[in-house]
Parts: C-alpha cells; sequence; structure tokens
C-alpha cells in the first residue's frame, strides 16, 4: 500500500460531488485503491425465493472475459460467496475457501469456481453482504486485489479497516442510483420502461394505447405516424414479461419494486 | 472537537445493543453540537386509517406525552416533508413566510409547540429504503437553541458527516424490540404471528403451543388454547397493529423488516 487509506468523510464528501453512478463507481475504485484493492463488485439478487431461477445483476471492473466465462458456465448457483451472503450478514474473506476445512465441504460445483476464479486472479478479497432486512433482494459487495497481496496480508489490513470497508460499501449502497443498470440487465428499452411507468400508475391498456398515441402526435406536430393498437400493446407487455422472466403484470411490478426501481411516472 | 465518520463508524460498530448504539449516536452528534436525536419510522401500514409513527428518541417525556396524546404526527411538517423528499429539513425553513404560507392551522401548532419545549432549531434527514414503502427519519437538535443562522451554518458545513452518522445508524440499528412494544404485543403473540408468517395453519399452532405448554408446565402455566380461543387470539393481534387480516398482518411485519422469529423447540408434527 503506497497510499494513505482514504477516511470516510473524504469518501462521502467525494461521493456527494458525484453527479451520476459511472462518477460515483470512479469515486469507490479511487477509495477502494487506497486500501490496496483494484477490484470491486456490487450485485444484487432480484428473487431469492427458492425454486425459481436465481437472477444476478452486478457492476464490477471484472476482466470482461471472467464474466463471459462466469455467465456461460452459470457459475451463480454454485458460487460460495453468494450462497455465504445470502445468509450472513458479516463480511466473508475469500481466504476461508482456500482452507482444506471449506474444501472438504465444497461440491465440485463449487469448487471449480473457487477454483477459476483463482486463475483468473480473483481470489483475494472480501465480501460484504448489504441487508435490508425486509427485502427478498439480497445486495453484497465484493473488493478484491488482484496479485497485489496475499491472504494474510489482505486480511490483516481488512480487519484493521474493517469498519471504513464496511461503511463504505453501506453508504455506496444507500447512494448509488442502479435503475439504469437494471434496466440494461434486462434489456428493456424506454419505450419499455414508460409502459411499466404507466400500468404500475395502474393505468389500463386502452388508456396507455390512447395516452401513446396522443405523444406520438405531440411529438409529430400534427405529422403523420402510425398508431399504435391495444392488441400491439398487449403483445409489447408480453414481450416485457419475457424479458424480465415474469408471468404477468403484477408479478412484472412486483418485480420492479421490490427492485426499488419503478420507472419515471407518466409523460414529462 | 468533531467527530469524523471513521470515529463514529468505528464506535458504532463496536456497540453491542441498542443502548450503545444510542450512546455512541449521541455522543458523535454531541461533538457538533445536538443533544436530542430522534429516530422514526412511518410503517404506512393502512391508507385509510391514520398513519402510525414509531420512533426513538431522548426527548423530554412530557412532550412526547404530549405529542402522541394530540396524535400531532399526522401534522407535523416535517414527517409529511421527509415522505416527499430526500433533502435535509432545516427547522428554520418552517419559519420563513412562504412556508408559512403553505402550512395548515395544525402544521404551524405542532411547530409552535415544539418551539414552546425547547425543540425550535434543528434538522430532520429523510432516510429512504429504495424498494420499501416504510419511509425513516432522523432529526437532530438542541434544546433551547434559538440562533437558527448559526446552526444552519454549521449543519450546511457538515452536512455530509452528519447525513452519513445518520445513514450508518439507520443501517445498523435493530428496532424490532421498539416496535413490538409499540404495538404492545406479548411474547405469545409474536410467537403467534412467527408461526403464521412461517406458513402455519391456526390447528397447527394451537397443537404446537398446548403441547409445548404441557411439556414446560411449572413456569407461567397457561391455559390451554382452543382453536376458536387462538383465532380470537388473532384477531386482538390484527386489531393491535391495525390490519384487517391475517395476509396484512405479516406484510406489515415483513414491510417493517422485523417478523419475529420461530420458536425452533416447539414440537410440530410434520
Amino acid at each position: 500500500m503506497t497510499q494513505t487509506p482514504w477516511t470516510l468523510d473524504q469518501f462521502v464528501a467525494q461521493f456527494a460531488l458525484a453527479r451520476d453512478l459511472d462518477e460515483q463507481i470512479g469515486v469507490l475504485k479511487r477509495a477502494i485503491s487506497s486500501f490496496g484493492y483494484d477490484t470491486y463488485v456490487f450485485g444484487l439478487i432480484p428473487n431469492t425465493q427458492p425454486n425459481e431461477a436465481r437472477d444476478f445483476i452486478m457492476i464490477t471492473n471484472y476482466d470482461p472475459d471472467w464474466m463471459q466465462e462466469y455467465a456461460d458456465r452459470n457459475f451463480t448457483p454454485h458460487d460460495n460467496v453468494i450462497t455465504h451472503g445470502l445468509l450472513r450478514d458479516e463480511p466473508i474473506l475469500w481466504s476461508r475457501y482456500h482452507t482444506p476445512e471449506e474444501r472438504e465441504l465444497m461440491t465440485p460445483e463449487e469448487a471449480l469456481v473457487i477454483e477459476r476464479s483463482t486463475a483468473w486472479g480473483y481470489h483475494v478479497g472480501v465480501t460484504i453482504p448489504l441487508w435490508i432486512p425486509h427485502s427478498l433482494v439480497r445486495y453484497g459487495m465484493s473488493f478484491s486485489t488482484r496479485w497485489l497481496m496475499d491472504f494474510d496480508a489482505h486480511d490483516a489490513m481488512f480487519e484493521k479497516h474493517r469498519h471504513a470497508l464496511v461503511s463504505m460499501a453501506k453508504l455506496f449502497f444507500l447512494g448509488a442510483d442502479l435503475s439504469g443498470k437494471v434496466f440494461d440487465h434486462y434489456g428493456l428499452t424506454r419505450a419499455e420502461q414508460q409502459i411499466i411507468a404507466l400500468l404500475s400508475n395502474g393505468r389500463k391498456i386502452k388508456e396507455i394505447t390512447h395516452l401513446l398515441n396522443q405523444e406520438q402526435a405531440r411529438l409529430h406536430n400534427g405529422g403523420d405516424f402510425s398508431p399504435i393498437t391495444e392488441s400491439a400493446l398487449h403483445q409489447r407487455v408480453t414481450r416485457i414479461w419475457k424479458k424480465v422472466g415474469v408471468k404477468n403484470t403484477s408479478h412484472l411490478l412486483a418485480t420492479m419494486s421490490e427492485l426499488g426501481i419503478m420507472p419515471d411516472s407518466e409523460f414529462h | 472537537m468533531n467527530w469524523s465518520l471513521d470515529k463514529f463508524s468505528e464506535q458504532f460498530w463496536r456497540a453491542t445493543d441498542l443502548d450503545d448504539q444510542i450512546e455512541v449516536l449521541l455522543k458523535a452528534i454531541g461533538s457538533f453540537g445536538y443533544d436530542t436525536y430522534l429516530f422514526g419510522l412511518v410503517p404506512k401500514t393502512t391508507a385509510s386509517r391514520s398513519r402510525d409513527f414509531i420512533m426513538i428518541s431522548n426527548y423530554d417525556p412530557e412532550w412526547l406525552s404530549e405529542y402522541s396524546r394530540e396524535e400531532m404526527f399526522t401534522h407535523d411538517r416535517t414527517i409529511s416533508m421527509a415522505l416527499l423528499s430526500q433533502d435535509p429539513i432545516l427547522w428554520s425553513s418552517l419559519r420563513t413566510p412562504e412556508e408559512r404560507s403553505i402550512m395548515t392551522p395544525e402544521e404551524i401548532h405542532v411547530h409552535e409547540r415544539a418551539t414552546a419545549w425547547g425543540y425550535g432549531t434543528g434538522v430532520s434527514i429523510p432516510l429512504w429504503l429504495p424498494n420499501s414503502t416504510v419511509r425513516y427519519g432522523m432529526s437532530f437538535s438542541r434544546r433551547g437553541l434559538t440562533d437558527a443562522k448559526k446552526h444552519d451554518a454549521m449543519f450546511r458545513e457538515h452536512q455530509q458527516t452528519l447525513v452519513s452518522i445518520a445513514k450508518l445508524f439507520f443501517l445498523g440499528v435493530d428496532i424490532s424490540g421498539k416496535i413490538y412494544s409499540h404495538y404492545k404485543l406479548t411474547d405469545l403473540e409474536l410467537q403467534i404471528i412467527a408461526l403464521l408468517a412461517n406458513g402455519r395453519k391456526v390447528k397447527e399452532i394451537a397443537y404446537a403451543l398446548n403441547k409445548d405448554q404441557t411439556r414446560n408446565s411449572g413456569q407461567s402455566y397457561r391455559e390451554p388454547l382452543s382453536e376458536s380461543a387462538l383465532h380470537q387470539r388473532i384477531t386482538k393481534i390484527w386489531k393491535k397493529v391495525g390490519t384487517n387480516n391475517t395476509n396484512h398482518l405479516v406484510a406489515a411485519f415483513s414491510q417493517l423488516g422485523v417478523t419475529p422469529e420461530v420458536n425452533q423447540s416447539l414440537p410440530f408434527v410434520d
């Protein structure tokens, strides 16, 4: 560590100046690098109900190729850090996954995740679970260091600065606006976000069709445009369900509100 | 000497219970000249019923009893503002002519009574969780302080630190006990809520509670609960919490994040 670790006051002062998520992430990266970290993952799992496919939305500066491998090989359900993070709220030092006792408890799939992340150089670090008590959504922040520290050096550093790093993760969590990332994750277009907003205000398909056509007419300033029909809107809504992986509109709205990212309502 | 956020964070995470945590909070805000805090939440359980307000604070108990007796929270301007915006609310802003012109007589009354009790200068910090209908907030003030200009300048200078102290307190505090006592729920009632939240049927609950009673007979003996008595008991719980049915009750506790834990030793036949 060549730098003096940031104080929390330094962090919140810089964080308050950030104007959007990218700048907030920039502040986070500079703050954690003063502790010797170079990699972060801020992730959330929208649905922790058993029996449902587990989605995992994250922002991170991991190597994109590693992310690709992680997604392609469906590592999420076998990622011990995630499974453990869902169950407890104490920080999890990654070094524990490299002890013989812990190795013995792992399934072959779990061991593979650890092996592959180690091969990519992401094995020295910590995961800080971030819980909202009443929420089904689980959040977490990981900090790691690629080849800069060994387990002992890292764990000693973390213990020393534990309170500051945990507080930093919590303050980032309360202050970060993830809505854009969540929409991107589900591949929702602006128009689809607007439809969700209108549905969440209790608007009926008929009304929404009318409102959208009215808006189109306004934008075209009296010129020609092809109006959307109710059945076409129905199809678009069904496509939104599929994108988000829900079965109907109330399920869609419940999922969005669980994620805390109801899109802006109505028209501006 | 104003506390740094690191000093607060370090001491706060070391605190082992709510009383310790409050003590750390008071020391921290004391270093900024405050002596009074209020941490409150509005559960919004029903729309029709008057809103509930649960809080912990070190306000003068007599002021608090006047406040709750007259249900002042329904006309507390700082609360209604905190429900709408995440920006800190300097109490001095409630005295400006513009603000006065839009306040109702009841709202002005609450503000004037608070000022009469010496709580006229301070700040309220809304604390929002993105996906929750529950709204939280923290107020800091100093009793008897009248120099609002000086206070407001101090707050603006240290706003980031004070807001972050409020946020860390908010994320670290467990006020489930306060919520249970707010609704005047007994241990038995909490256990019933826990079991209902776990999807147990009334019949199963009555059986397990009675079996448990016989097993531990001797201490605090209770008459066996018939199913119909248990039904009555549950209706009483709905009323205490201000909900209309069991689903609503369970939802209210899960929204508050304070669903009680199931006593794992209860003898269920599975």
